[in-house]
């Protein structure tokens, strides 16, 4: 039997490597993966070659240089987490397994020892990744592959043994507290044991780190503690191996462990078929919310009412801007109630303290979020076209244009960014005029100001937002998420070349507008200095530029939408 | 004549790939069209065209006389497209769905249009449902609803009774026998044969994305079955497609 689940085990991986590969043929998934790869490669892996020599001799020896002191305290952790993993409250019995597995294996004629090894066979992939990474990072510094990977999976035997056997209590009528008080008296005993040990220790005396970890490793060397230690000593030897020898002994005595492990964990003959399946079924439900708060579909509050009444005739752009503020008041209300409540707590605070400094500070801080807003508002609230992406069939089937439904999708997130933008701007400027009085203060604590940066800022929004609606339209493929959306660094890679592009694709828009912004500026410092149409005359023109470019972004926009075909694009799985 | 829909010459590539090619029908008003074909023949693209959600490569489509070409928001306004998967918006509730499709449509008097509407598709109790309380056959049914909500001159189904329930079934055909009967010209593709043979006048027969056969349904079983009356439409289009009926 177990040959049958390595091969299936072995093609599960194989297959997914060639379908990963594969898909590579894909510009987006390529590009996605060549920029993951190299964010990878400069943040990890450059810094973890660079910590190793290359040659292998030196690599030898550092990796053998480990202290001893190091896998006794990670034996003390294992030990605390291999206790405590007796204390948890879940005592179906319920083991993780995929929908399809389940389908598959629970009707087919096996025994449940053969599902147990099947579970714990379909894991050593992941684990033999997760050691291979650990390593190849340098993590894991002092460790071998082959002592990592073995840890890993003789921990997942152990745990999967664990969550039977409280299983096992539960018949035997031992419970929760029951076991809970049996954990706590256990881990009692353990500290009060370690007390004894360390009490005699004289900290006084210790004058650095190395001394005070040097004496309290001491205790561990005692034959008791070593006695109570042995297991997870034997673990945390394989993967932080102080010596090739240990490392050597260590990993045929951790593997037969696991096998005992495993053996121990099918002899407890616990049901677990019916609880699996709802493990399954709560893991899937899980999924499906995470993807959803993830992707903005989430619905958060079902009961948030309407923000207004749906009048039967009018604009029909009027319907979209309805449908995208009830998204936002059921979707995204959250965010709205963080960006108050982080407002309101600074005002507080400042109205509490009533120094002139902390107006100033909180002022100062407003005036900091005001500016970073526009950047990070529109990708906050992606109540428009974004959140409508499994929709474009029906979409395109409305009786709107293209220019339209663009403009109505990007306006309820607009409005929305615009308000909170007008509260940091408002509040910004009134805690700046509180504050200690200089030369910053006289041109921030004005109404020209808050006017001035509200003109500036909210055409800026509104280019986000049709930058951030364009990869809908332009790029449906990098906006659709398929049923087997790419994870890991190709995932990664795809949201650093969407932010690269749209952070140039803005500077590129700001261009025209900051040109026009600084001769205006100059002129009305030379000829309308203190007077009212100061604000207008500066800002103005670069406003004109900007909302004409928001205005051709949308028709153009619109005017692709109108061609656009989904129907070569990938599926249009619902987030 | 009076058409709904007119299609002449359509024509859709996908690079290489001509996925229809050439085909053309006319559904008068009150009358039903059956598209069917294997899988793959290029019935969906045929109907996402039609209900002008993408452009054809080629071609001219009518849409109660309104070219869906040149002015395709006015042709819209007569139809009405039922995807096989129904695509509802999370965070509306059923009664909101209604009312926001109605406004997008202009339809006065949405108040009165929905309450019998949720009782035609047994859906009264669950207006204020959002689609993740509702079944698969459910929100087809919400699907379906919010394309009558309008009173639509043209009805276009793809598969329009997956998902649904023997009683949703017949209430699905009566719906659209009532307002076929009412001068709305109606697009259904459809594995089902017999839900076709039930329903429709008339029958094109669609595979490799070419019209192969395009006729009343009793005439085609007639030529395609040489005159033979105890066969269905089922034994013609197996007989028409070149596909061998499985040995019983």
């Amino acid at each position: 039997m177990i040959g049958t689940f390595l091969t299936v085990a072995f093609l599960t991986l194989k297959n997914s490597l060639v379908q990963k590969v594969r898909r590579l043929r894909e510009p987006r998934y390529l590009i996605g993966a060549i920029a993951g790869a190299a964010y990878f490669y400069f943040l990890f892996l450059r810094r973890s070659m660079g910590a190793h020599s290359s040659n292998p001799k030196v690599l030898m020896m550092k990796t053998m240089s480990v202290s001893p002191v190091v896998a006794d305290v990670a034996s003390v952790i294992l030990l605390l987490l291999m206790i405590t993993a007796w204390a948890l409250p879940a005592d179906s019995g319920g083991l993780d397994f995929t929908e399809t597995e389940i389908a598959f294996l629970f009707p087919a004629p096996l025994r449940r020892r053969d599902i147990l090894l099947y579970k714990i066979v379909r894991a050593q992939p992941q684990a033999l990744f997760t050691a291979l990474v650990m390593t190849v990072l340098g993590w894991w510094r002092n460790g071998l592959f082959v002592g990592v990977w073995s840890a890993i999976s003789v921990l997942g035997v152990y745990f999967t043994l664990v969550s039977l056997g409280r299983a096992r209590l539960r018949l035997m009528h031992v419970g929760f507290l029951a076991r809970l008080a049996g954990v706590a008296v256990i881990v009692a005993g353990l500290v009060w044991i370690a007390k004894s040990q360390i009490s005699t220790i004289d900290f006084r005396k210790l004058k650095n780190a190395p001394q005070v970890l040097n004496e309290l490793a001491a205790p561990l060397q005692k034959p008791l503690i070593r006695a109570i230690l042995f297991i997870p000593h034997l673990i945390a030897s394989a993967a932080i191996p102080p010596s090739f020898g240990m490392l050597a002994i260590s990993v045929p005595i951790v593997l037969a462990l696991g096998v005992g492990f495993f053996f121990i964990a099918a002899g407890l003959n616990v049901s677990f078929e019916e609880a699996s399946i709802a493990v399954s079924q709560k893991k899937a439900s899980r999924q499906q919310r995470v993807k959803g708060q993830r992707s903005g579909t989430f619905v958060m509050f079902r009961r948030a009412p309407a923000p207004f009444k749906l009048q039967e005739t009018g604009p029909v752009e009027t319907a979209v801007i309805w449908k995208n503020m009830i998204a936002l008041m059921r979707n995204s209300i959250a965010w709205v109630v963080v960006f108050a409540a982080i407002m309101a707590f600074m005002l507080g605070l400042s109205l509490w303290a009533h120094q002139p400094t902390v107006y100033s500070a909180v002022g100062t801080s407003l005036l900091f979020m005001a500016c970073l807003f526009p950047l990070f508002g529109p990708n906050v609230f992606s109540n428009d076209l974004r959140l409508d992406m499994p929709r474009l069939e029906v979409l395109k089937s409305y009786p709107i244009s293209g220019e339209r439904l663009i403009a109505a999708e990007i306006a309820a997130p607009l409005l929305v960014i615009s308000i909170l933008e007008m509260l940091f701007a408002t509040s910004a400027s009134i805690m700046v005029g509180m504050g200690e009085a200089n030369k910053f203060t006289r041109h921030v604590a004005t109404p020209q100001f808050i006017v001035a940066v509200l003109l500036l800022t909210i055409p800026v929004c509104a280019v986000q937002l049709v930058i951030r609606n364009a990869i809908p339209v332009l790029f449906p493929a990098w906006a659709m998420r398929s049923k087997d959306e790419p994870r890991g660094f190709v995932m990664m890679g795809q949201r650093i070349v969407t932010l690269a592009g749209n952070l140039f694709v803005l500077a590129v828009a700001l261009i025209p507008a900051a040109v026009v912004f600084l001769p205006s500026l100059w002129l009305a410092f030379q000829f309308f200095s203190g007077n009212p149409a100061f604000v207008a005359v500066a800002t103005m023109p670069a406003v004109a530029v900007l909302l004409a470019e928001v205005w051709m972004g949308i028709k153009a926009l619109g005017a692709q939408f109108e061609k656009l075909d989904i129907t070569n694009e990938s599926d249009m799985s619902a987030p | 004549m009076d058409y709904g829909i007119e299609v002449i010459g359509l024509t859709k590539n996908y690079d290489s790939f001509v996925a229809v090619k050439d085909f053309s029908v006319a559904v008068k008003r009150g009358e039903v069209l059956g598209l069917v074909g294997p899988n793959g023949a290029g019935k969906t693209t045929t109907l996402r065209a039609l209900a002008g959600i993408h452009p054809p490569t080629d071609g001219t489509i009518r849409i109660c006389g309104s070219d869906l070409r040149s002015d395709p928001v006015d042709a819209k306004r007569h139809l009405a497209f039922m995807p096989d998967e129904p695509r509802l918006f999370d965070y509306l509730t059923v009664e909101e769905h209604l009312q926001f499709v109605a406004r997008l449509y202009q339809v006065v008097g949405v108040r009165e249009k929905i309450d019998p509407l949720l009782h035609e598709f047994e859906l009264s109790d669950k207006r204020k449902a959002l689609p993740s309380e509702l079944s698969r056959g459910m929100k087809q049914k919400l699907m379906i609803a919010c394309g009558f909500i309008h009173d639509p001159d043209v009805l276009i189904f793809d598969e329009p009774l997956t998902g649904l329930d023997p009683l949703g079934i017949r209430r699905m055909k009566e719906s659209i026998v009532r307002r076929s009967k009412a001068g709305a010209s109606v697009i259904l593709s459809s594995h089902l044969l017999h839900l076709v043979e039930e329903l429709c006048d008339t029958i094109a027969v669609i595979q490799h994305g070419t019209r192969i056969a395009y006729d009343t349904i009793d005439n085609l079983k007639w030529k395609i079955t040489s005159g033979r009356n105890d066969l269905s439409l089922e034994d013609a289009f197996l007989k028409i497609t070149a596909e061998e009926p499985p040995s019983a």
